[in-house]
């Protein structure tokens, strides 16, 4: 019966940490471990955590001087002893059979994996439509035809379509060490490649299109603070995940799609930005885009490329005129 | 006392319990109780509901020797302690606006019920069907009398399917019960609620995803609504109600020959083919029953293909009903 390491970052959770350390510890999978790690909080969650890890002793608690989630999660892994990690973000939690229905999956087709990815539902705190988003997504998932069986990054029709997140996964521990992947530090978007390098190296990858996670949109207290003055960190987020995408075998097959992510990824996090950084921002996205077309692209896929204005008018267009002329389109197509 | 009961009847759900009970979890809504029949499972159910009600009290465990969704439905509803109720099956999904949209709904109109639409899911091929019933939102009074406003397609969104998806006022379903001897409990219900009803409330919004992979067998499908009409009889309603009785069996009929599989279509065509010739037209109003014997007669002359096209080209026009 394998084990799985549930790894739980913890900056001043104190308000929603002990509903997601119940869906934890009350999972009807028991062969866990659940490693937490308190990122130096200053509120009340260190007393939260101690009066759990005394009522279960599968919580192992590690404490450090606040160095963020990357580091947090790092440290997660390195700590780790189970066959199978898993990542949940203190804010959320999880549906009480996402690991026995897990272990099930893996028992029925008698395999190991390198990385399992199921869905998740988002939504507000107060919620206010009647579907989550991601509900009726079920066809969009990676794109799959057939669900429950092996892939590669390969069989991905939309790659770089699906969620980026690290929760919604359970990864291999000895499949993440032998590759040394790992968060990288001082980072936001810390997810993005850790994504892209996990799912270009997986060996094997299967597709669960239901929703497991409950992940809630709200004012985040850790990261996501202040994001409107950070989102430069998109630039080296993106350096890193095209230095791995050009050395990887499927290199050919992925440009044109990690291309189309770039541009995505940019015009989308222009509108994050505060509006009196916006202009330096955009400056830095097209000097960013000019140094990705040397991707030895071929003639056709720069064709291809021409059919989507938003290409060209983000290497043309005066940043005022750009964010006029795309605001509601790209905030809504994300 | 809680403000809505939920009862979930549960038999062997181990596959999707956790959905069900999630989406339960996710309500926009405070102060309701999730009561949970376990109807005698000898899969894992048992072991799921624990760990839920562990990770939240609002969950309610009950355990029964196996009687039937009827006699799970009955138990719930002998527990239940709250003002209004609603059911919902352990392999459906609600959307978190359900109960607070539902019982502002019923206390605005002061409804003695009010009911949905409905999303089918076949939760084995993830196939996505709407169910709209194709009317708007409403008020209905005195659903039974023939002075009521209601059109034949909202009578037979109000009496054809499921309990689920309805919130009921609890004073009003007070002394009913479910058949506990039949596979299709809910319809005596529903029409018993339909028959008894001073107002009923109608929310156009999808609320509830209801997995139709496991279907009634065939037979039920005719028993249905005979049933049905036995009970109109009883309470001397059946002759302002027996052309669309007739038609809504037909419905009935051409509906699942769409869902079902190739061997059971041939069946029920067959089925359909002695109807009409066993019917005594006589007992009818001509007018009201000559579109849908036409409908009828033309489909028994057509290939599997066509029919199926045909069907389809109804319904898009609000036809068969």
């Amino acid at each position: 019966m394998f084990k799985i390491s549930v790894i739980v970052p913890i900056y001043n959770s104190e308000k929603y940490l002990e509903k997601c350390l119940k869906s934890i510890i009350n999972q009807t999978y028991k062969n866990l471990e659940i490693i937490c790690i308190n990122d130096g909080s200053t509120d009340n969650s260190d007393k939260i955590l101690t009066d759990f890890a005394k009522k279960d002793d599968r919580i192992k608690i590690l404490t450090q001087k606040n160095k963020g989630l990357s580091a947090a999660r790092n440290a997660g892994i390195d700590f780790a002893q189970g066959e199978y990690i898993s990542f949940v973000d203190s804010d959320d939690w999880i549906s009480l059979t996402l690991y026995n229905d897990f272990i099930k999956i893996l028992n029925k087709l008698n395999t190991k994996v390198d990385i399992y990815n199921f869905n998740v539902t988002s939504i507000k705190e107060y919620p206010d439509e009647l579907f989550p988003d991601t509900f009726f997504d079920i066809k969009n998932i990676n794109n799959h035809n057939s669900l429950y069986t092996i892939h590669t990054f390969k069989d991905f029709k939309k790659p770089f379509n699906g969620n980026f997140g690290a929760y919604n996964k359970i990864y291999n521990l000895e499949f993440i060490k032998k590759n040394s992947i790992r968060f990288p530090v001082g980072l936001i978007f810390e997810d993005h490649p850790f994504y892209i390098e996990s799912f270009i190296k997986a060996r094997s990858i299967i597709i669960n299109p239901r929703m497991y996670y409950i992940y809630f949109r709200r004012r985040r207290n850790n990261i996501m603070n202040n994001l409107e003055y950070k989102t430069f960190d998109i630039f080296k987020i993106l350096d890193i995940a095209r230095e791995l995408i050009k050395s990887s075998e499927y290199f050919n097959y992925l440009k044109y799609a990690y291309l189309q992510h770039e541009y995505n990824t940019l015009s989308y996090m222009l509108f994050e930005t505060a509006s009196e950084r916006q202009n330096e921002y955009y400056k830095q996205a097209q000097n960013h885009l000019k140094k990705t077309s040397k991707f030895n692209l071929d003639k056709k896929i720069i064709k291809q490329l021409a059919n989507y204005p938003i290409y060209k008018d983000i290497l043309k267009l005066k940043c005022r005129d750009f964010v006029k002329k795309y605001k509601c389109k790209v905030t809504k197509s994300h | 006392m809680a403000r809505i009961s939920v009862i979930v009847p549960i038999f062997n759900a181990e596959n999707y319990l956790n959905f069900c009970l999630d989406s339960l979890l996710l309500q926009n809504f405070k102060d309701y109780e999730i009561i949970c029949i376990n109807d005698g499972s000898t899969d894992d159910t048992i072991n799921i509901l624990d760990c839920y009600s562990k990770f939240d009290n609002k969950i309610k465990i009950i355990t029964q020797e196996n009687k039937g969704y009827g006699g799970a439905k009955n138990k719930g509803l002998e527990n239940a302690t709250g003002e209004y109720i609603t059911f919902v099956d352990s392999d459906d999904i609600v959307s978190p606006l359900m109960l607070k949209n539902l019982y502002e709904n019923i206390k605005y109109t002061k409804s003695d019920f009010v009911f949905s639409n409905i999303i089918n899911i076949n939760n084995n091929t993830m196939q996505i069907s709407k169910v709209d019933f194709g009317i708007e939102s409403k008020v209905f009074k005195e659903t039974a009398n023939q002075t009521s406003n209601c059109s034949a397609n909202e009578i037979f969104a109000c009496i054809s399917g499921t309990a689920c998806a309805k919130l009921y006022r609890r004073n009003f379903i007070e002394n009913m019960k479910f058949d506990e001897n039949i596979a299709y409990e809910n319809i005596p219900f529903i029409t018993n609620c339909f028959l008894n009803a001073n107002r009923v409330s109608f929310d156009k919004n999808t609320y509830y995803v209801y997995n139709n992979e496991n279907k009634l067998p065939p037979c039920d499908i005719i028993r249905m609504r005979d049933k049905q009409a036995e009970i109109f009889k009883t309470a001397n309603k059946y002759d302002n109600f027996k052309e669309l009785l007739f038609k809504f069996k037909i419905a009935d009929i051409l509906n699942s020959i769409l869902y079902k599989s190739d061997l059971d279509k041939v069946y029920m065509l067959s089925v359909l083919k002695i109807i009409i010739a066993n019917t005594n037209f006589d007992i009818y109003n001509r007018s009201k029953i000559n579109k849908i014997k036409k409908i009828c007669e033309k489909i028994l002359l057509m290939n599997d293909f066509d029919f199926i096209k045909y069907i389809n080209h109804l319904r898009q026009r609000g036809e068969y009903v």
